[in-house]
């Protein structure tokens, strides 16, 4: 075996399986694109399903507005003792007198 | 290993994802009988307040169900108009809430909605009404 055999054997060989390990570990988050995490930031803008534009045939429509101003990374600590806060909170006949919508809030 | 940092402006969802809400969306509306709108942007003010702000900007507020999500705030709101109350109360509307919520403590933005798209539609169809409904 000569040395260049040898070095292809020896270190080109396990380099190319590492890069494919690599790569197959990778290939499913590279897919999926950016995730959200609670705990980062969330710069994208906004995104609205069935908007005004859009009634009858759901699709997006950005927001108008400055879309980066609720983008609050620090809130983490903050956020924690709301995060146990149950969804019912506010569920039974808070709204204001005269307004008769509903709902629910939650936080996490 | 996935990609660390901020969500790049403009990549809240990916295609697929997308089309999985607008999907869960019309399932929504198809079941309920009523106009499903999901919002997901920072909130402007109070997370509440922007929420009503929002439902109140479709066509018919009084029929519709609107969630908002506030990922960088980490609220979540629905809004019921006055006509979807009649049939779905406000306690179930917070129980889709912890379902969601769930999900979304999770990092996994989507399939929240999924689930709570899927809880909320048979729950906002509208209750028959015996001496008007039938013949």
């Amino acid at each position: 075996m000569s040395t260049l055999n040898a070095l292809l054997f020896f270190a080109g060989l396990p380099v190319l399986i590492i890069a494919v390990i690599t790569l197959l570990v990778m290939a499913p988050s590279l897919a999926n694109g950016p995730r959200y995490r609670p705990s980062q930031q969330w710069d994208a803008d906004a995104e609205w399903f069935g908007g005004p534009a859009a009634q009858g045939s759901p699709g997006t429509l950005a927001l108008e507005g400055p879309t980066g101003a609720g983008t609050t990374g620090d809130r983490a600590a903050g956020d924690k003792a709301a995060g146990d806060r149950a969804a019912g909170d506010r569920a039974a006949g808070d709204e204001a007198p005269g307004d008769d919508s509903g709902g629910a809030s939650a936080s996490w | 290993m996935t990609q660390v940092g901020p969500v790049p402006a403009g990549d809240a969802f990916t295609a697929l994802q997308r089309q999985e809400i607008a999907k869960a969306v019309a399932d929504a509306e198809r079941v309920s009988g009523r106009t499903f709108s999901v919002h997901v942007g920072p909130s402007v003010g109070s997370p509440r307040e922007y929420a009503e702000g929002l439902h109140a900007q479709l066509a018919d507020p009084a029929r519709s169900i609107l969630i908002h999500v506030d990922p960088a705030g980490r609220a979540l709101e629905i809004v019921t108009g006055s006509h979807v109350r009649r049939s779905l109360s406000n306690g179930q509307a917070a129980l889709a809430a912890i379902n969601m919520q769930t999900a979304f403590a999770t990092g996994d933005l989507t399939r929240g909605l999924m689930a709570g798209l899927q809880q909320l539609a048979p729950l906002a169809k509208p209750v028959a009404s015996l001496h008007t409904d039938t013949p």
